[in-house]
């Protein structure tokens, strides 16, 4: 998956795809393992779960366990679903907690009504976009999800779906039919700003309708001010700076810092006037 | 398979049997023990969904009901020697360690 241009989606069915080498990766590589965890936790925190009280939720996707053990650190109990068995075996390898279960999502969840007080699902959903089969429809195999998970989550738990959208259709497709089967709430997108560090997050109620919360490091990003022309009463002595601000000057030093953090990227803190450390300690 | 989740698991798949689906039947080939920590509040509130007729059946086949009464006990809330029975039942009897578990449906699309 990493390093290569193609979307894993494109290359075959997810149960093929995730073989015993590529589910490998999952419990080798360190960089995998970082950003899987980490959408865990973004994804876990988004579930609002009530404090000091253990719950019981379901992964989607769960594949090798690794937002499983996020979730038991946490203190609550869990139940995956995979379809690939490669990545479940190295799931049974690792002794996870939770109890794993070889499904096809797309035939729905196999639980009774109401079971589960919530469900996360990292970088799944988007694989029910393709039919790697005949009989495959993916709006069908959308709604059959979506309508099984709805009934299987308590009144008043959340789902949060992390995925990897390949373009707005397919984005409108998912989201279209989790409406459909009941669902309230819509898509969280962190760090827009950046190519690199954005991340859909799809949250989904069931039964309340709560404020949608907020994303990480988009609070310019819809601000009221950015839709007023701003005046400033100030001569221009840099005319062809075109509205940008002179290199290395104080404004410019903020500006670059401030486009970073929308980033997610790392800035180093120090004194605004003293710039970046490796400008040059010209100022 | 712990029995918490044999408990919540049931089939999609339309007429099936007169039941619905549920429970499921257990082919246990092996039957382990580990050990999971005990939180009371999780067990308690656990207990309502959880069908009890289904969970004393599975409990009786695998060879672990430790005394498990087959009608629900009133207030069982505070039963702290009660709700132990129910959490080593529920969380640390487990079958067939060796396999993940697969639900099988016939369902096209």
């Amino acid at each position: 998956m990493a390093g290569s241009g193609r979307r894993p989606e494109h290359r075959g069915p997810p149960e093929l795809f995730y073989d015993k080498a590529e589910a490998r990766k999952y419990s080798q590589n360190s960089r995998m393992i970082e950003i899987q965890s980490q959408m865990s936790e973004r994804a876990v925190e988004l579930l609002g779960l009530p404090e000091d009280q253990p719950c019981f939720l379901l992964d989607v996707g769960c594949g090798s366990g690794l937002s499983g053990d996020y979730i038991s650190e946490e203190g609550h109990h869990w139940v995956g679903m995979d379809i690939s068995s490669a990545m479940l075996d190295v799931a049974m390898e690792r002794e996870v907690e939770g109890d794993l279960i070889l499904a096809d999502m797309g035939q729905g969840i196999p639980f009774r009504p109401g079971m589960f007080d919530g469900c996360v699902s990292i970088s799944a959903v988007q694989w029910l976009c393709n039919a790697d089969k005949k009989t495959h429809s993916p709006p069908k195999r959308l709604y059959r999800f979506f309508s099984t998970l709805y009934s299987a989550l308590a009144r008043g738990s959340r789902a949060i779906l992390q995925l990897y959208p390949e373009n707005s259709e397919q984005l409108e497709l998912i989201t279209a039919q989790a409406m459909k089967a009941g669902f309230t709430g819509g898509m969280v997108v962190d760090y827009p700003n950046s190519t690199k560090a954005k991340k859909f997050f799809l949250c989904l109620f069931v039964g309340t309708a709560g404020a949608l919360p907020k994303a990480l490091g988009a609070e310019c990003a819809d601000g009221e001010e950015s839709q007023q022309a701003k005046f400033i009463n100030e001569r221009t002595r840099f005319r062809n700076a075109k509205g940008k601000s002179v290199k290395k000057s104080r404004d410019w030093v903020s500006e670059k810092k401030e486009r970073r953090r929308r980033q997610g990227k790392y800035v180093p803190w120090c004194l605004p006037l003293l710039g970046f450390p490796w400008v040059g300690g010209s100022k | 398979m712990k029995l918490l989740t044999h408990n919540m698991l049931t089939s999609h798949v339309r007429g099936v049997r007169p039941g619905g689906g549920f429970p499921l039947r257990i082919q246990a080939t092996e039957v382990k023990v580990n050990n999971v920590d005990f939180n009371q509040e999780f067990v308690a509130r656990m207990i309502p969904k959880v069908e009890w007729g289904a969970l004393v059946e599975a409990a009786e086949s695998l060879g672990h009901l430790s005394d498990l009464p087959h009608e629900l006990p009133p207030e069982y809330e505070n039963n702290e020697d009660f709700l132990r029975k129910v959490h080593h039942v529920l969380l640390e009897v487990r079958n067939a360690p060796s396999s993940t578990s697969t639900i099988h449906h016939r369902l096209p699309g």
